[in-house]
């Protein structure tokens, strides 16, 4: 595993946080909720100051933060690029955050960003690419980052492992830690027709770091049926099911409610976030 | 059938399915489970097109006021298509968004919207600039007479000058009522960040000349001369005003 360096910041607790978007940060500031901890878009924080460097300093003194990117693209079969990881790399460094996660994806090819968390197929050519890749990504920040499986839309006819097969020799062969989104493997269990606690049983329950839950939607009308990771509404019951199951089968993690479009007002994340929290509790009555 | 693609011919596949909707190469690697390769990918080719059309909506808000969502959105879905980013940051995305729409046909009967495009990025710009404590009397006094540390601009400021009365129609976009403005006066505006806003005043053009040479760290010599390109007698004490009245100048 790469070395690790001591981060001053606080340590995210095994508790429900919230991922903290623009329009939601005067709110926060104000009223300074109890909320655990939260989770920004790395990105979101590339820029060398203003508002949301202001908001950021205020937070991290009442808060365990982590950092969340969306945009390296770590499965490109090009190099990353080198200007996005020198800006993440400086963005670690003066945040200080207690967890940086990026995504099992890719987003751009031939010099053009999609901004997008496109599928990889599951070879074993794509699973050597991100090993070697999260081996750069950790190697440049001197820390160990945990990579999130994301939904898709498409699979691969010419895959040669299941995702969790994917993500399992992944943090086996580059020791990164998995954020493992809940919602992720209902929507595509769905979509490509598998069986989400399969999927939930087949994830190394010691190097998950974190748990994602987000809102999803029904696309009609394509003759199938199909998720659409929208992230814009309330966890689906069906996703609140598997979420108890992950728990019970990989034990209490830390958990994010993610909003990021039409964003409610903050109370209802707060109350998504209740939910999940008493999940959570009941997982920690049962250990005790 | 041909041999599974390779991960990098995968990628370009998909992104040509992107960009031209179309992946003929790709599609018979595709699981159907009911749903058409085609319509798989369409989600991805959509979805693509509102993630930037909507990142350029929130940069350029005046733009989309002026021009009208449906406009807007049709330069905002060519652009999408035709430029896409460079960057796998998104706050990067729509710097040549002026350039764009300055040179489409539909913008042609209103030739100033570009420059409200180039006024709206410069407030990004702005909004996203490295913070720098503003320099105090004394440091002043001491930069303005030295000739090899000129004073330095705060990062966060920004000088723009037009042929079309950009300030008035960007408020006009936030205001509607102020609609009696005459679009063919040329502005130059001076953009700071105060606190957490986006600041912007009017200011002559000799100013925003040499508050532009200083952004690009002239010496205080070169923009004095760039100032007095455009206006011959303009007196440093005036191009300075504006730095000093508003705190720009860095310690």
């Amino acid at each position: 595993m790469p070395p690790s360096r001591p981060v001053r910041a606080q340590p995210i607790p095994t508790s429900v946080g919230i991922g903290l978007r623009p329009a939601h940060v005067a709110h926060v500031l104000h009223h300074r909720p109890a909320v655990p901890f939260f989770e920004l878009h790395s990105e979101n924080l590339f820029c060398a100051g203003g508002v949301l460097w202001d908001a950021f300093d205020a937070l991290r003194r009442d808060y365990p933060v982590s950092l969340h990117g969306v945009g390296l693209s770590l499965g490109s079969a090009e190099p990353l690029d080198p200007a996005h990881l020198a800006a993440l790399r400086a963005l670690v460094q003066r945040a200080e955050p207690a967890l940086v996660s990026e995504h099992v994806c890719w987003g751009a090819i031939g010099g053009r960003h999609y901004n997008d968390l496109l599928p990889l197929p599951y070879t074993e050519e794509a699973l050597e690419l991100m090993v070697a890749r999260v081996g750069q990504l950790q190697e440049t920040l001197g820390r160990r980052v945990l990579v999130e499986n994301v939904s898709s839309y498409i699979h691969f006819s010419h895959s040669t492992l299941s995702e969790w097969e994917f993500l399992a020799a992944l943090a086996a062969r580059s020791g990164c830690g998995l954020l493992l989104d809940v919602n992720n493997v209902y929507v595509n269990s769905v979509n490509h027709g598998f069986d989400a606690q399969r999927f939930i049983d087949g994830v190394p329950a010691a190097a998950v770091g974190e748990l994602h839950l987000a809102g999803f939607t029904r696309k009609q009308g394509l003759g199938g049926e199909l998720l659409i990771d929208s992230h814009d509404q309330r966890v689906d019951a069906a996703v609140w099911a598997l979420y108890g199951y992950t728990l019970a089968r990989l034990g209490a993690k830390p958990t994010l409610i993610e909003w990021d479009q039409h964003l409610p007002d903050f109370a209802v994340l707060e109350d998504e976030a209740r939910l999940a929290t008493e999940h959570l509790d009941v997982v920690a009555a049962l250990a005790a | 059938m041909s041999s599974p693609p390779s991960l990098r011919e995968l990628q370009h596949a998909f992104a040509g399915a992107i960009v031209d909707g179309v992946a003929p190469s790709l599609e018979p690697w595709i699981a159907t489970r009911g749903i058409a390769p085609a319509a798989r990918l369409r989600i991805y080719r959509n979805a693509n097109l509102a993630i930037h059309v909507d990142a350029l909506a929130t940069s350029f808000p005046a733009l989309q006021h002026l021009l009208g969502e449906d406009c807007f959105d049709g330069l905002a879905t060519r652009h999408a298509a035709f430029r896409g980013n460079r960057s796998g940051n998104l706050q990067d995305y729509g710097a040549d968004f002026a350039a764009f729409v300055a040179a489409q046909p539909e913008t042609a009967p209103w030739p100033w919207l570009g420059d409200v495009a180039r006024l709206e990025w410069l407030r990004q710009e702005v909004a996203l600039a490295a913070d720098a404590t503003p320099a105090d009397a004394a440091a002043l006094v001491a930069a303005l007479a030295d000739a090899d540390h000129p004073p330095r601009l705060r990062p966060c400021v920004r000088a723009l000058s037009c042929a079309w009365a950009v300030l008035d129609l960007w408020r006009c976009a936030q205001a509607p009522e102020h609609d009696a403005i005459d679009p063919a006066v040329p502005q130059s505006v001076l953009l700071w960040r105060e606190g957490s806003q986006v600041a912007m005043r009017a200011i002559a053009p000799a100013q925003a000349a040499f508050v532009d040479a200083l952004r690009h760290e002239s010496s205080l010599d070169l923009a004095l001369a760039a100032a007095q390109l455009i206006e011959a007698q303009a007196p440093p004490e005036t191009l300075l005003r504006p730095l000093l009245e508003h705190a720009l100048l860095a310690a």
